[in-house]
């Protein structure tokens, strides 16, 4: 998409999303890896489904905040048809931007839970 | 298993996506399969695979819309492009139907440039009129009516010198009075003499019609003085061209008019022909002249050879300005005419006719102008018939338009294009023709006019520009009113015959139109035709065929020769013409030849006579001959 998009208008992200997002974040995966690395951090709560995780690739593909790389110099590559995936700029900020958002959230939560007024802009 | 239902997938997606992701997913798939082998998950995969298919076609559906909205955005965030893109479209409409194009362009053509061109007589004759006159709206000229017993009454703006003296000072309703009067003069000697128009003026002509010169100045009251008049003279801008090439050191310089010498001390600017419109070569005193007449000319009524000018003061009403002269005059006057003692004197156009009718030049130009907004009417009514058929076999082109959500301004502004680009084409061809037009009739209807712009000049180029756009706008409208509301079932099913048989009643009304129009204008003509045959049918009593006239032009007789002195040189010049004229008729190829003082139907000492329902029709307006 030829104009620049600013992180905010993708918030708030699907959950799902924000943990494929949160993947790629501290390294470049393949779609395996992705699901793995999922299941991994969400202690086995999250179980992506092969079909769900490339559509939504597709759409972060298309968006512009992940992008093809080349595979990590370390890893194994078992089979060369594998193509690894990275967070691009706009994906990160569309991370930091959503983490700040549910922190936020979550705050505003405690202080209503606290019987207090928040301040939610 | 696993394995067959995600490739099911990939098949019934779309193929952007099992193009890209195909290999891969199926790689993924077998991974996954290998750590999730449960049946529970087996069937989470079967339905992940199967709402992945919906989700990917609603995905590719959902951004195709927001596409085309991003599209539709963008066209009408530029109304600049839209509008060149219907420019270009409808140039190229044009220039793919050439027949239909030539024929409108040559038909509007032929409309704008008649136009055109009488608008350029218009704009000389009727609305800026002489040149160089500031305020020309209160410049009036003096005329007379008198009612001779026995004959007709009669009107002149001929008066004597003494008039101007009695009427000057006599009124305040207006601010000057001058005269003036121009005639046929010699200049230079012998071989080289040259007939010239000679203008003959009071001082106080120029600044009444508020001309300044443009090199020198005008001749002052003490050079104009009745009893020594100097013999000063004014050069008009082409004569200041022509024979003295323009050169700045003119003034001092010398020219000899009716064989006396005068010294030039000015010129005036390009274009001024004084009061009327008619060109000019020198201004001089008019006392000069006077004292040729007779010699008792500065107070003769009966010496009528000067016109009046009078600038009226702002908001007097002409007919005030009548009465009032009428009684200065009625009071001063001590002649013998009887019918002069009380005639009426008034002030009319300076365009105006000796008769101070409406002149024959404006009425000839209106019945001119008449005929070409006639022509103008038919070539408007024709294209706006042509381009109604065209747009009715655009019918479908039309409903597509609107079916694609053109709306009906946008339909309308395209054809407006349309008809605006074949208007201004038609312009530019027509100035062309107004060129033409314009040349003709300057050069054989109003010759006598000194033109000095050329036929076609910004004027007529914005006159053309203006008619072209109310054409434009006159032979769109209607046809862009009626295309524009498609109706859109009819027209989108090709079985349906294009173009409908509906009767249209828009159509028959510009046809019927054209049809009147084209029928006026050929009664018209046929009448004008049948009008000029009968008066070259007409007997007039002489056989003017091989018959030639020769006008001599001579110098008036020297002022302040004493009347002994006068019938010499009368006696002299009489002479002339009868020894001249054994030897005329002795030259071969000459039957008969003779001496005239006046030639029938050209005589200035002619009374116009008219015998009621004999040889003339009585006028419409007074119901019956007088």
């Amino acid at each position: 998409m030829a104009r620049s998009q600013s992180a905010e208008e993708f918030l708030p992200l699907k959950s799902d999303v924000l943990l494929v997002l949160l993947a790629l974040s501290s390294q470049p995966l393949h779609g395996y890896g992705i699901i793995r690395d999922v299941d991994e951090r969400s202690d086995h709560q999250v179980v992506l489904q092969t079909g769900a995780l490339y559509r939504m690739l597709r759409t972060l593909l298309r968006d512009g905040l992940i992008d093809e790389c080349a595979a990590p110099r370390d890893e194994e590559s078992d089979d060369e048809r594998r193509r690894y995936y990275t967070l691009t700029a706009l994906g990160d900020s569309v991370v930091s931007a959503e983490v700040a958002r549910m922190s936020r959230l979550v705050r505003a939560a405690r202080l209503i839970a606290d019987g207090k007024k928040p301040r939610l802009a | 298993m696993m394995q067959r239902l995600y490739r099911l997938l990939l098949l019934l997606s779309p193929r952007e996506f099992r193009e890209r992701f195909g290999e891969e997913l199926l790689q993924t798939a077998r991974s996954v399969q290998r750590d999730r082998p449960s049946f529970t998950n087996q069937c989470r995969a079967a339905i992940d695979a199967v709402a992945t298919v919906a989700a990917l076609h609603a995905d590719l559906r959902a951004e195709a819309r927001i596409d085309a909205r991003q599209l539709v955005t963008k066209t009408r965030n530029s109304p600049m492009d839209s509008l060149l893109r219907d420019i270009r479209f409808a140039a190229r409409g044009l220039v793919r139907t050439p027949s239909f194009t030539i024929f409108v362009v040559l038909t509007l053509a032929l409309g704008i440039g008649a136009n055109a061109a009488m608008y350029g007589i218009a704009d000389k004759l009727l609305i800026r009129g002489p040149e160089h006159i500031a305020d020309a709206d209160n410049i009036a000229r003096l005329f007379v009516t008198t009612h001779p017993k026995g004959i007709n009454a009669f009107t002149t703006p001929s008066f004597g010198h003494v008039e101007f003296d009695a009427l000057k000072g006599s009124t305040n309703v207006i601010d000057g009075i001058a005269q003036y009067a121009v005639n046929d003069r010699v200049e230079g000697r012998g071989a080289d003499a040259q007939s010239v128009r000679v203008g003959m003026a009071a001082a106080n002509f120029f600044p009444l019609l508020g001309v300044r010169p443009q090199l020198g100045r005008f001749f002052n009251e003490a050079e104009n003085a009745t009893s020594a008049p100097q013999h000063v003279i004014v050069l008009s801008y082409g004569s200041w061209q022509s024979q003295f090439g323009g050169k700045a050191d003119v003034l001092g310089k010398q020219v000899v008019i009716d064989d006396e010498i005068y010294t030039v001390v000015g010129v005036t600017p390009r274009g001024f022909t004084g009061a009327d419109l008619g060109h000019v070569d020198y201004w001089a005193p008019a006392s000069i002249f006077g004292a040729r007449i007779t010699n008792d000319w500065t107070h003769a009524w009966d010496a009528q050879w000067l016109q009046g000018v009078v600038r009226i003061k702002q908001g007097v009403s002409r007919e005030q300005v009548s009465r009032e002269l009428t009684a200065a005059h009625r009071r001063a006057y001590v002649g013998d005419d009887k019918a002069l003692a009380v005639g009426d004197v008034f002030v009319g156009d300076i365009s105006a006719s000796s008769d101070g009718s409406q002149s024959m030049d404006i009425r000839v130009l209106q019945w001119l102008s008449g005929v070409a907004i006639l022509v103008l009417l038919i070539a408007c009514a024709n294209v706006a018939n042509l381009l109604i058929a065209r747009g009715v076999r655009r019918g479908r082109e039309m409903a597509i338009r609107a079916a694609l959500g053109a709306n009906r301004f946008r339909i309308i502004r395209l054809l407006l294009l349309e008809s605006l680009m074949l208007s201004v084409t038609g312009a530019t061809v027509g100035t062309a023709i107004a060129y033409f037009v314009g040349s003709l009739a300057r050069s054989s209807v109003f010759t006598y006019v000194e033109w000095t712009s050329s036929p076609v000049d910004v004027r007529v180029l914005a006159a053309s520009i203006v008619i072209a756009g109310v054409t434009g706008m006159v032979i769109g409208l209607i046809p862009a009113w009626k295309i524009s509301r498609p109706n859109l079932s009819n027209s989108l099913k090709s079985g349906v015959r294009e173009g409908g048989g509906r009767h249209s009643y828009v159509r028959s009304g510009l046809t019927i139109a054209q049809a009147a129009l084209s029928v006026t204008l050929l009664v018209g003509a046929g009448l004008f035709v049948k009008s000029l045959w009968q008066v070259r049918s007409l007997h007039l009593g002489i056989d003017a065929d091989r018959v030639l006239t020769v006008g001599i032009s001579r110098s008036n007789l020297r002022a302040g020769t004493d009347e002994a002195a006068r019938n010499i040189e009368r006696a002299r010049r009489r002479n002339f013409l009868t020894s001249v004229l054994p030897d005329l008729a002795a030259t071969p190829g000459v039957q008969h030849a003779a001496v005239a003082v006046g030639m029938p139907f050209g005589n200035r000492f002619s009374v116009k006579l008219r015998i009621p329902g004999i040889d003339s029709l009585p006028r419409l307006s007074t119901g019956g001959a007088s």
